[in-house]
């Protein structure tokens, strides 16, 4: 039983440092709700969440009305980015697919930009437009990809990739064109946007954006040992049996979805779906049972932070995250390539 | 009976017609090398019958009269083509990937560990697939296929990056998967004395069709292996019986 005893034995530790990431999270995601120019100490902090929201108390307010949809936001996005990440990754064979160099946060941002400008798709309340256009024109992207990829033959991951980079131009030429043709207010409107920030973070976004992950999370679970597989190679999972171009376009759906939802609210948040998977990898290895469920918590975690630090860079002032992701994300990815690790 | 049936077929890549009205039959308990120059078509008509391929014209296995699903054939490949950072027991695991859940039944696992002890590999059970020789890389791909008891095995060149040892160890094992399970190995060789010393029947592959299909001792011959090889050989045979084959030099042609 020595083999057997040496593979439970590190699905074992696989467990338990998931439990540890878990209780990591819990610490940082109430770090990130205590920090803000309102000083607040954890227990305090604590004691509040606990208590729920009450009417005309100052400190329960902006941790209920402000910090905790900010911070949830962050673990929707984090996760769901984390998640994409590593599907796309996944399914493209390619360590640098990802919401960015697919062109869908592109997509997303034209759509945002567009809905400022234009008021499209002319809902109400007015607010909703945003997120809603954002969403639309990055699931058009998404299917643009999956289309064009039906027609490549055998589902081909570069021409996929290549595609990505197409539709990554084509938006963002879009983009400048809508800050172009834009007016002052407008054009600071789609640049705030573009920064990717949580700002604008509210309960229904928690809602929509945490649905739409819990969702595709546990449908997720039973492609899980097929994706597996065909981290192993096509022929090879198809080989054993796997459906592998059915499975491509099932789990790039899913993924396509998450990272709609995710970018919608918040804006271009890079380098999250890059990174996270990487360092799960890392840790976890190959077996998508646990690589998917830890990129989605390093996703939520370099979040956090990232959201942490934004707060406290500048006192009195919260740098969008975007920023702060990307900074964090261009080190990582030099480090990576210079370490040839991609 | 089982048998592997494989009915006039054709494979056309980038309007080039690769393999053409090839036909052949193959019955269990059998090993079957199938050889050939480079470029005669042998890794194609392979992955055909393991449906990695478009192609034209019928492959069905028959058990009994009735036709089995062709998930009960496996594809090993080259081994150029593979790289993974999972482990070897996960590698191997991965053999049953249709029948696993969140959870693995423990049954499996020790399935996993038999197969790993009967292969010699149960030393290499945790190491990186990534980190393995290309010969060992081999064998574990030889134990993810045979774990889900495939009724036909298909090696493509399984001998090419292993040494004498491993060479006679892996086809051994590949004769006797198939007498045990009453499957069909059909394997790609090069190594013509390996190919006389193992085969039940060899294949003929010559310009994409079928040159010649028939036991070894008439495959064998001078003169059709100088008119598919286009050099010249000695065939000698050894005190066993079994034929041996030394190239002489490039004349022919």
């Amino acid at each position: 039983m020595e083999s057997v005893s040496q593979y439970s034995q590190i699905i074992r530790r696989r467990k338990q440092f998931l439990f540890i990431l878990a209780i990591v999270f819990v610490v940082i995601f109430i770090i990130d709700i205590m920090v803000g120019s309102s000083s607040l100490t954890m227990v305090e902090t604590v004691k509040i969440i606990f208590e729920g929201p009450k009417e005309n108390e100052r400190y329960n307010a902006i941790i209920w009305g402000i910090r905790l949809p900010m911070a949830l936001t962050c673990v929707c996005v984090g996760a769901s980015l984390g998640l994409a990440g590593v599907q796309m990754q996944t399914i493209l064979n390619n360590p640098l697919a990802s919401p960015y160099t697919l062109g869908v946060s592109s997509a997303a941002g034209f759509g945002a930009a567009f809905s400022i400008v234009f008021g499209f798709p002319y809902l109400s309340p007015s607010w909703i437009n945003i997120p809603v256009s954002a969403m639309i024109f990055s699931l058009l992207a998404s299917a643009m990809i999956a289309l064009a990829s039906k027609r490549m033959e055998n589902n081909d991951t570069k021409s996929m990739i290549l595609f990505g980079v197409i539709m990554n131009f084509f938006f963002a030429a879009l983009q400048t064109l809508m800050q172009y043709i834009s007016n002052q207010s407008q054009t600071t409107e789609i640049l705030h946007w573009l920064f990717g920030s949580l700002a604008k973070a509210n309960w229904l976004g928690v809602l929509i954006c945490s649905s739409v992950f819990l969702i595709i999370f546990l449908i997720s679970l039973r492609y899980n040992w097929q994706l597996t597989a065909l981290s192993v190679g096509e022929d090879r999972a198809k080989s054993l049996g796997i459906r592998t171009n059915k499975l491509r376009i099932i789990v790039f759906i899913l993924s396509a979805l998450l990272i709609a939802a995710a970018v919608s609210y918040v804006g271009s948040i890079g380098f999250i779906g890059l990174v996270a998977p990487h360092f799960a990898r890392t840790y976890m290895g190959e077996d998508q049972r646990y690589l998917a469920p830890m990129s989605a918590f390093f996703g939520v975690i370099l979040l956090l932070t990232a959201s942490i630090l934004s707060k406290i860079v500048i006192p009195g002032i919260i740098i969008p995250v975007g920023i702060i992701t990307n900074l964090v994300g261009v080190g990582f990815l030099a480090y990576l390539m210079l370490r040839r690790k991609i | 009976m089982l048998e592997l049936r494989v009915k006039d077929v054709m494979v056309e890549l980038d309007k080039h017609i690769i393999i053409d009205s090839v036909s052949a039959r193959f019955t269990e308990g059998t090993v079957n090398s199938v050889i050939g120059v480079n470029g005669a078509g042998k890794t194609v008509f392979v992955k055909a019958i393991a449906n990695l391929l478009p192609h034209q014209g019928s492959i069905s296995i028959i058990d009994r009269g009735r036709e089995l699903d062709r998930k009960k054939i496996a594809y090993v490949p080259q081994m150029t083509a593979i790289n993974s950072e999972l482990t070897v027991f996960e590698m191997i695991l991965l053999g049953k990937v249709l029948h696993l859940t969140w959870r693995v039944e423990k049954e499996l696992l020790r399935e996993v560990e038999l197969l790993l002890n009967r292969m010699k590999l149960s030393q290499l059970s945790n190491k990186r697939f990534s980190t393995l020789s290309g010969g060992q890389k081999q064998m574990v791909i030889m134990a993810q296929s045979i774990i889900a008891k495939p009724k036909v095995l298909l090696l493509d060149e399984p001998t090419s990056a292993l040494d004498l040892k491993h060479q006679i160890e892996l086809l051994d094992m590949s004769k006797e998967y198939a007498e045990e399970n009453q499957a069909i190995c059909l394997v790609i060789m090069h190594d013509l004395s390996l190919v006389s010393r193992y085969s039940d029947t060899v294949v003929v592959l010559h310009k994409g069709t079928l040159f010649k299909h028939d036991l070894p001792k008439h495959v064998m011959e001078q003169n059709l292996l100088e008119q598919v090889y286009g050099v010249e050989v000695e065939v000698t045979e050894t005190k066993k019986g079994f034929k041996a084959i030394t190239p002489l030099n490039v004349s022919i042609r």
